[in-house]
């Protein structure tokens, strides 16, 4: 007899209370003990609402209409109450911060245990061991909202653990962590993967790290499975993954545009199976590295913000947020402002709209110093979108909201109206003025948080995060629409954790590194230079590190996506 | 931080928190009972030699009070004005609304000293309160709960709300800075329309996040199987009731009924039970026996060499209505004297004290305002409300409370930002305290 499925998923469709779309439409799944599954898909794919089935959070806490059976090692989640299947089902969340409940790390490691009546010794023991396998020793009577976003996942990832569960479901665990907390989630899973031996779902979009040590790789879009298979299987079809925004190994991507007698049958699923794999194709080169350099020069005005020697130094702990920075920003950049967390992006950028004052030194925007404005004055100049709309949007109608900077600024009644109307005609609020904010889409609050910014007009843009928690289609539209503004000649400074997102759309990139600035250049300039940025925890897209592996063979050391490098080996292969 | 537990090892500190709860309720009881100033002082003080016992820095305490004076003085002022307390024959100093006939609301030497009596009564209450989060984690709180028969739903709802707080404070910021990023200020002209607008922009975020917030945190609670057992729930801590802890039970129980001697029982003015003591009668009688001695006179008579009635304003009120002694005006300015001494002490600044008194003027309309902005969003969050089940209920319900006792929190914060307001004005302070920080030289350290 073959064993028993841990998770098997018959037939499933369900659709949640008010919707008609359903969220996942006629799944089959199965998976058997032991097995590591990676699940992938856009935004809004139904990856969350699977996670959810298994754990019974669907259908019994979020409610709606659901078809077919799911079974967890042989129990029917439709017959068993969330409590009864989280014991044998691990559930993090994607979201370090909304899952920490207790008010020390001890405890929120040991509620689940507690809640299942496990005995004290036994608690303490797994308390310690798990606390420790994070390394979260130090924190031990530590609030976990005090910790970082990567540490916070930690323990997230160690209370789970303590409940001794059969079967971890991992539901975008790093999706919400700068680069160095994600390298430590992803390295806690790896661990974990190789010393407990469960079954484990993940849902992750960074295929370049997961895909070597998962076993099967599932992609779902709009509620259906796509493609299933293991990750060599399935590398074949890299372009359709692309195609509905999901990021493919780029080495993959490279490999698949090219003939296939040359490179053989099986694609590179790393950055090393791609060296092995191209090496034999190309030539040496004459030992110069070859660079692209920038084609097109960006026309840049005059300079808009300059701070001299800025010192910032937060009085709760005294906190050196920022220590000398020295930083010019000219009319019409798109500059991209990268770091780890607590490097000092966003204590910097709040110093050019004024939210913060520096301890030391000087911001001048458009010659003057911010010393003698006010926020309020500031704010025509520099527009500041936040990460979280909903932190923003305060007013009870969409209307309301867009006229909300133009009253601050006490403009005439037409002056108001002609700024409303003209934001919302770019986004098409103009026919949705009366209805109220919170009814409208993630996405669309994100439009109006930034149309209700550029109705103050301002001559500069800084937006943070510009697309975490949107899907991939609404993420793209909005980074088009601020390049379009950038060529309209406003300047735009984005703060991200991505390097793909700020290779595609900036042409100046800023490193800051413990508050002071490690690079400052052009975007292939920076992106060359993968040691220097190692060192802030960050790395260039994996085609630039492929070319710069690859130097000696003639290859770009600063290609920013498949397309260029795609020219190079083409060029090379083409002429042996 | 508001609920900040301070660690140690000494006598109070290893208590039970069942006896720590029962020795605060025993000082919360007497200070009810007692309403005589001179009384409430002494157990305001016999508190700060407990906390001196528990070695909780008074610096912290002297914190505290400073963030909650602004309500305490509006406490002390609603008392003045109304007293619970009805008194034959009060001697009135003046009336605040002196221009009608006839006068109305007086202000009475007895309310002034029931008011003073209130004041402490108030800052004992929360004093407590504060000290018995200082010396016990909240964890024990809650186990103290769950012994004390509370449901374990409810004292889970509690944990994660004070959890919360650093989570809170921290998304208020951000909210404050989103709207302050489009050119939104306070605007000092008109405070009350500006404060008004300041709640309603910080109340729709705040709450639509939290209504998000209740969500994730039931999911991550059901996630982690609570209300798998509910009775066979394991505790990682448990909590022993030990011998130190029932002597700390039975001197406060003496305590109390030691105090309950002292202020005695009395039925239609006749003491049945007690002493009688530590009613502010007895001081009202006391002040108003100064304020008619001879000495008193003579400095009446020295007062009365002012021509009063030539000074503007005040010769504007007609003598009949005027039954106000110069003493008793002195009496009351001794009052605003020691108000303002005390004011002096706890604000930090020049800045905050020149807002301290416009803060007097400002906090009480705020009370009104913030009800009346609160009204009228209530129809949208109802049916909201209304649709989640009892458990996810009893969470927004935490945590909306919990919004509320932010708000007076940053009604007190306030302080600062009208402060800089003014200093803006002035120009004076703008630049914050930029020339006191020397950059220290960097060697190049981007090599570590």
């Amino acid at each position: 007899m073959s064993k028993e499925p841990d998770i098997l998923l018959e037939d499933v469709s369900f659709v949640y209370q008010g919707s008609e779309q359903p969220a996942l439409d006629g799944i089959n799944l199965r998976i058997k003990p032991g097995e590591i599954v990676m699940l992938s898909g856009p935004a809004g794919a139904g990856k969350t609402t699977l996670c959810q089935m298994l754990n019974g959070l669907v259908p019994h806490f979020f409610r709606g209409t659901m078809k077919g059976t799911v079974e967890v090692q042989g129990n029917n989640t439709a017959q068993h109450t969330i409590a009864f299947l989280s014991h044998r089902v691990g559930l993090l969340f994607q979201d370090p911060a909304s899952q920490l409940i207790a008010p020390t790390v001890n405890e929120e490691i040991a509620f689940g245990a507690e809640n299942y009546g496990v005995p004290r010794e036994e608690i303490f023991e797994r308390v310690d061991r798990f606390r420790k396998l994070v390394r979260l020793d130090q924190y031990a009577e530590s609030s976990p909202h005090r910790l970082s976003g990567g540490e916070q996942q930690a323990c997230g990832i160690a209370a789970v653990m303590a409940m001794d569960p059969d079967i971890y479901v991992l539901d975008e665990p790093t999706s919400n962590l700068d680069p160095i907390g994600s390298q430590r989630v992803l390295d806690l899973i790896t661990q974990m993967v190789r010393e407990e031996k469960k079954t484990m779902l993940i849902v992750e979009h960074k295929m370049e790290e997961m895909l070597p040590i998962v076993d099967r790789l599932i992609i779902l879009n709009e509620g259906k499975i796509i493609l299933e298979g293991t990750p060599r299987e399935l590398l074949h079809n890299v372009q359709t993954m692309e195609q509905i925004g999901l990021k493919p190994p780029q080495v993959a991507l490279l490999a698949s545009r090219i003939d296939s007698n040359r490179i053989g049958s099986d694609l590179p699923l790393t950055l090393d199976e791609g060296i092995k794999a191209f090496k034999p194709l190309l030539k040496k080169g004459d030992g110069e590295p070859n660079r692209i350099g920038s084609k097109k020069t960006v026309k840049v005005g005059e300079e808009i913000i300059r701070t001299e020697k800025l010192w910032h130094v937060y009085e709760e702990g005294s906190v050196q947020a920022l220590r000398g920075v020295d930083v010019s920003v000219k009319a019409g950049e798109f500059v991209g402002l990268i770091g780890q967390n607590g490097s000092g992006k966003t204590t910097l950028v709040k110093h050019f709209n004024g939210l913060l004052r520096p301890t030391y030194g000087d911001i001048w925007v458009m010659g003057d110093n911010t010393q003698d404005k006010t926020i309020a004055q500031l704010s025509t100049q520099i527009g500041y979108v936040f990460q979280n709309p909903d932190f923003q949007i305060c007013c009870q109608s969409v209307k309301d909201e867009l006229e909300f900077g133009p009253k601050n600024l006490k403009l005439h009644e037409e002056e108001i109206d002609r700024r409303r109307d003209e934001v919302a005609e770019i986004f098409g609020f103009d026919k949705r003025y009366d209805e109220k904010p919170f009814s409208l889409s993630k996405g669309e609050r994100q439009q109006l948080a930034v149309a209700s910014v550029l109705a103050m007009r301002p001559e500069v843009l800084i937006v943070d995060e510009p697309t975490t928690g949107q899907d991939f289609k609404t993420g793209k539209e909005m980074m088009d629409f601020y390049r379009r503004l950038n060529e309209g000649g406003k300047t735009i400074i984005i703060i991200t954790h991505d390097m793909n997102l700020a290779a595609e759309y900036c042409n100046r990139i800023v490193v800051l590194r413990k508050g002071r600035i490690l690079m400052d250049g052009p975007v292939r300039e920076v992106y060359s230079q993968s040691e220097t940025l190692a060192r802030s925890f960050l790395r260039p897209p994996q085609i630039t590190r492929f070319g710069q592996a690859m130097k000696d063979y003639g290859l770009p050391i600063d290609a920013l996506n498949v397309d260029e490098m795609f020219d190079y080996v083409s060029k090379s292969l083409g002429g042996s | 931080m508001a609920f900040e537990y301070i660690p140690g090892e000494d006598f109070f500190h290893r208590r039970d928190p069942r006896a720590k709860i029962f020795m605060a309720v025993c000082i919360v009881i007497m200070s009810v009972w007692f309403n005589d100033p001179i009384w409430l002082i002494s157990l305001f003080f016999f508190e700060l030699i407990l906390l001196r016992l528990a070695r909780i820095p008074l610096s912290k305490i002297a914190n505290f009070i400073r963030s909650i004076f602004p309500v305490a003085v509006m406490y002390f002022i609603f008392n003045l004005i109304l007293p619970p307390v009805r008194v034959p024959d009060p001697l009135v100093m003046f009336y605040l609304v002196f221009w009608t006939v006839p006068p109305i609301l007086p202000i009475t030497v007895e309310s002034v000293v029931w008011g003073i009596g209130a004041l402490f009564r108030f800052l004992i209450i929360l004093v407590m309160i504060r000290t018995v989060l200082m010396l016990t984690p909240i964890r024990d709180l809650i186990l103290a709960l769950v012994k004390l028969r509370v449901p374990p739903e409810f004292a889970l709802a509690v944990s994660i709300g004070l959890g919360y707080l650093p989570v809170l404070i921290d998304e208020n910021r951000r909210i404050k800075e989103a709207q302050e990023a489009r050119g939104w200020e306070y605007e000092y002209r008109n405070p009350f329309r500006r404060l008004s607008a300041l709640l309603t922009k910080m109340l729709i975020p705040s709450i639509a996040n939290s209504m998000r917030r209740t969500r994730d945190i039931a999911t991550a609670i059901e996630s982690r199987g609570f209300g798998y057992n509910l009775r066979g729930r394991t505790f990682m801590h448990e909590i022993k009731m030990k011998k130190g802890d029932y002597t700390v039970i039975f001197v406060f129980l003496g305590l109390l009924l030691g105090a309950a001697y002292i202020r005695g029982i009395a039925i239609g003015g006749q003491l049945i039970f007690g002493l009688g003591l530590a009613d502010f009668q007895a001081t009202a009688i006391f002040v108003r026996a100064w304020v008619t001695t001879s000495a008193y006179t003579l400095f009446v008579g020295w007062m009365s060499l002012i021509p009063w009635n030539t000074i503007p304003f005040l010769g504007l009120i007609p003598t009949s209505y005027m039954h106000v002694e110069y003493g008793q005006y002195l009496f009351l300015l001794l009052i605003g004297f020691i108000v303002g001494l005390i004011a002096g002490i706890v604000s930090r600044g020049r800045a905050k004290k020149v807002a301290f008194a416009l803060n007097l003027v400002i906090a009480i309309p705020l009370m009104f305002i913030s009800f009346y902005f609160i009204w009228p969003i209530l129809p949208n969050a109802l049916p909201v409300f209304l649709s989640l089940g009892w458990w996810d209920a009893l969470l927004v319900l935490n945590i909306n409370l919990l919004i509320a006792y932010f708000l007076l929190f940053f009604i007190t914060m306030l302080w600062p930002y009208i402060g800089s307001v003014l200093g803006t004005i002035t120009g004076r302070f703008r630049g914050g305290k930029k020339e006191f920080f020397v950059p220290p030289e960097i060697t190049n350290d981007l090599e570590d």
